[in-house]
């Protein structure tokens, strides 16, 4: 059965990675599978299917909307030159194609997942990287692999939230070892930025400040998620450090070469608008949510269904309850529309416009987000089918049971397959946090150790799920070829996924 | 019109809208007969996705 289980992953990985699917198709051929085994072997009823698509398109909603709203601030600051703009002003700060990637692709993008995260990362620095001259490929790959550590302590700790829901367990139990574990994680996506941009000499040349850069993202992360309490504002705290010390690294080091032109500042406030635009809104909105009236007002309307248990035939209980509220008002891709509200204003203010650019904005978003849009629906429809007949748990079951004491290794992997199936770190806490930390118990491993290696593994994996790379590849022109981007991203994905399992096994068994 | 990979895109994404936010109230009625039909319009829409023109 857990065999089964796999099938339509495999089938994804093959088509996707060996015959450069996109991935629509691959979706499309996942789903059918899962949908195939579900009713076949594991006994998926007619009503355990019906509810499953309500869910999921729910899920498909909560995620598309991010994505939609994400491209169209895209297309707002990209049809006012603000993207060439602010690509000549960081040409002007170093012409260093690495120190490019580590400010951009791993720095900004860790900050954005800070405050909004779910795909805006790269959605947002894909295009400046290209602006930069950096290829289509190498633009959605290092962003993708430069935001993985900030992921569970991202978004306003949604991630990091769902682990402490679905487990029981308190915050204060579980925010050390995760944020030690993703503050390590820290420095090898930042060299692995550097390889993507610039090789293994580049690596060299940029070690140090690539290490004081990751010393300090992860350090002040794990400072204010364990010490200060503040898990919600983890890597949003840590990827403002990053910006702090990597600029100033930048304006005061040896090694980025100057073009010697002045920056101007008044055309770069303008074309940076749309990003600080999202920062105030963001931290207007979702930050200090106890004291916050703005987040309760927004908080009215929201999507909430409710669900009835659901057995297969073959007695795969889901149990009953609603599906994760969307609230319409306060939701990041609500704070996103509202960013590019404001940032369209700003640039028709500033006479960055011609006439009918909105409508020209509006009808490239859709024509552009079409095929995103319909893959997401796919992949997610395939993982909830998947989720609700047990197939998940049988795979997350056939996997622990399979390896015994080696599993604080296998852990991350768990937390992996669950973000990668769905592109979602939260999803995999939700369907893997409360397995892992039973197997734990049952096999006499430390708790917060091993859901650590859950969520840090959950979101090394996130990025380079194909809900996620779907995003990147559509902002920076590469929709179409995202078995392009999986070939390219899978082997650092893995490596780190490998490095989380061996500190798991160091922090178990030393 | 399935001539066209953004109609064929668009009309597989609506199909899967429509009938999977239908599924909800078919299921609650208990009524087997339009589930399935649903279930069969999402997955020609996997289908429909699969082609490469």
């Amino acid at each position: 059965m857990p065999l089964l289980a796999t099938l339509p992953i495999i089938i994804i990985l093959i088509l996707m990675v060996g015959y450069r699917w996109g991935a629509a198709r691959a979706g499309a051929a996942g789903y059918i599978s899962a949908l195939f085994v579900a009713i076949t072997y594991f006994g998926a009823n007619v009503n355990v299917l019906a509810y499953v698509h309500t869910k999921a398109i729910l899920l498909t909603f909560d995620v598309l909307f991010i994505i939609w709203a994400a491209y169209l601030l895209y297309r707002v600051s990209d049809e006012a030159g603000a993207i060439k703009t602010i690509g000549e002003a960081l040409r002007q700060l170093t012409s260093d194609k690495g120190m490019q990637a580590i400010l951009i692709g791993w720095v900004f993008a860790s900050f954005l997942q800070g405050t909004g995260g779910f795909g805006v990362p790269v959605a947002v620095t894909a295009p400046l990287l290209v602006g930069l001259g950096f290829t289509p490929l190498a633009a959605v790959v290092i962003p993708t692999i430069g935001h993985g550590w900030a992921v569970t302590f991202g978004s306003l700790g949604s991630s990091f939230n769902a682990l402490i829901s679905t487990t029981g367990l308190e915050a204060e139990l579980l925010a050390p070892s995760s944020a030690l574990f993703l503050g390590l994680a820290a420095l090898p996506t930042g060299l692995m930025v550097v390889h993507v941009a610039d090789g293994w000499n580049g690596v060299k040349r940029l070690f140090v400040k690539a290490l004081i850069i990751g010393g300090v993202m992860g350090g002040v992360q794990y400072f204010v998620a364990a010490n200060l309490g503040l898990w919600n504002m983890g890597a949003f705290a840590g990827g403002l450090a990053g910006l702090i010390v990597g600029v100033t690294i930048v304006r005061w080091g040896e090694a980025s070469p100057k073009s010697g032109k002045q920056i101007e500042a008044k055309p770069l406030l303008i074309a940076l608008s749309a990003y600080l635009v999202l920062i105030f809104v963001t931290v207007s909105i979702l930050l200090f949510p106890s004291v916050n009236p703005l987040k309760d007002a927004l908080g009215q309307i929201s999507i909430k269904i409710n669900f009835p248990e659901t057995i297969t035939d073959l007695g795969y209980r889901s149990p009953a309850g609603t599906n994760k509220p969307i609230y319409i008002f306060k939701h990041a891709g609500a704070i996103l529309l509202y960013a590019s509200a404001a940032a369209f204003v700003i640039y028709k203010r500033a006479g960055y416009y011609a006439e009918g650019v909105g409508k020209k904005i509006l009808n490239d978003t859709v024509r552009k987000m079409v095929s995103s849009s319909l893959s997401i629906a796919l992949m997610v429809a395939m993982a909830v089918v998947m989720q609700q007949s047990g197939m998940t748990e049988a795979l997350a079951q056939g996997l622990a049971d399979s390896v015994g004491a080696a599993y604080p290794l296998v852990a991350s992997w768990i937390g992996a397959i669950g973000s990668f199936i769905t592109g979602s770190n939260t999803n995999s806490n939700v369907i893997f946090a409360a397995l892992q930390m039973r197997t734990a118990e049952l096999l006499g491993f430390s708790v917060p150790i091993i859901l650590a290696a859950q969520t840090s593994g959950a979101a090394l994996a996130s990025v380079v799920a194909p809900a996620k790379l779907i995003v990147g590849a559509s902002t920076a022109g590469m929709e179409g070829k995202e078995g392009e981007v999986m070939r390219a991203v899978i082997g650092y994905g893995g490596g780190l996924v490998l490095f989380i399992g061996l500190l798991t096994v160091f922090a178990i068994y030393f | 019109m399935l001539q066209k990979k953004f109609s064929r895109q668009s009309l597989a994404f609506g199909l899967i809208v429509i009938a999977s936010a239908l599924l909800y109230n078919a299921a609650e009625w208990g009524n087997t007969f339009a589930i399935w039909i649903l279930l069969s319009l999402i997955v020609l829409a996997a289908f429909i996705t699969l082609m490469n023109k």
